[in-house]
């Protein structure tokens, strides 16, 4: 029963493990490079010194170098928050990298929130 | 409900959350967060583990206590029994009369001590039985010698009648 129990043990942590790390395991994603990704997200800060456009500006910054391909520069969304565009598109894994770090406490009194992945 | 068995719950669904949630945030690319996750997870793996070593050794601690105060109350029965306990063997006088395989020792002794007690007894026997005979009939005559008769009689020639006056009568003046 009690050797039952160990094998039992040694699967389900096996198999959490494997899981674990296919799930964050990070991957290149298929390019095409006639596509593109627009990022629109938003920020909130709380006593930043530079205000939302340069907070966006500098999280922007940071966060372009988790995914490959062009990018833009920060500019105004055309309903509210901010945009950029990614080419050749993301994938999968590229979004979650940006996602992550947008979101991520990234910079210290600034919070991002991505609003929407549009690929074109 | 118990304190006990609320900080028991209350830190197992803290180490389940913090520990689920930092394998999320690294699923989701989000760093800072998955260390501040671990943080708080190893923050409360060290209060469960601190809370159950104080919780240890508070039962250490009662037992001895335990221990301690049933030592101190029956002081004089625990000395007793130590006392009896390092009591030394009873002495045995005839170490050899209580193995009774080795009575044929004893019956020689107590035969020759017979022998020798009844030679005795009759050396004894035999010297009294020529000395206290002659001691004893001259005691007798010694002692029988104050109720011999005056050797001239209880009246003289010169009794008066004031003698009688004078003391009993046999008393010579």
């Amino acid at each position: 029963m009690k050797a039952l129990g160990i094998l039992v043990l040694a699967v389900v942590t096996g198999v959490g493990i494997l899981g674990l790390a296919e799930l964050t395991q990070n991957r290149p994603d298929p390019v095409d490079p006639d596509s593109s990704t627009i990022v629109t997200f938003d920020v909130a800060t709380r006593g930043y010194r530079g205000g939302d456009d340069s907070a966006a500006l500098a999280l922007w910054a940071v966060c372009s170098a988790t995914v490959p391909g062009d990018v833009t520069a920060v500019a105004p969304a055309p309903a509210d928050g901010y945009e950029v565009t990614i080419t050749p598109a993301i994938g999968e894994n590229g979004r979650k990298r940006l996602l992550g770090c947008l979101e991520d406490g990234t910079l210290d009194r600034v919070m991002g929130h991505v609003s929407d992945f549009t690929r074109t | 409900m118990n304190t006990r068995i609320l900080r028991t719950l209350l830190g197992g669904a803290t180490l389940a959350a913090s520990g689920a949630y930092t394998f999320v945030y690294l699923y989701r690319w989000e760093w800072n967060r998955a260390l501040m996750s671990a943080a708080i997870f190893i923050a409360a793996e060290v209060a469960v583990m601190g809370s159950a070593l104080a919780q240890r050794l508070k039962s250490i601690n009662q037992r001895l206590d335990a221990q301690i105060e049933a030592a101190k109350a029956p002081a004089s029965a625990v000395r007793r029994d130590r006392i009896q306990a390092a009591r030394p063997p009873a002495r045995v006088s005839f170490a050899w009369l209580s193995r009774p395989e080795q009575m044929n020792v004893f019956v020689p002794v107590l035969m020759g001590a017979g022998v020798l007690l009844s030679g005795i007894a009759w050396v004894v026997e035999r010297v009294a039985r020529a000395t206290v005979t002659p001691v004893a009939e001259k005691g007798l005559a010694a002692q029988l010698g104050t109720l011999a008769l005056p050797a001239d009689g209880f009246v003289s020639d010169r009794q008066r009648p004031v003698d009688l006056l004078r003391g009993p009568i046999g008393r010579r003046p």
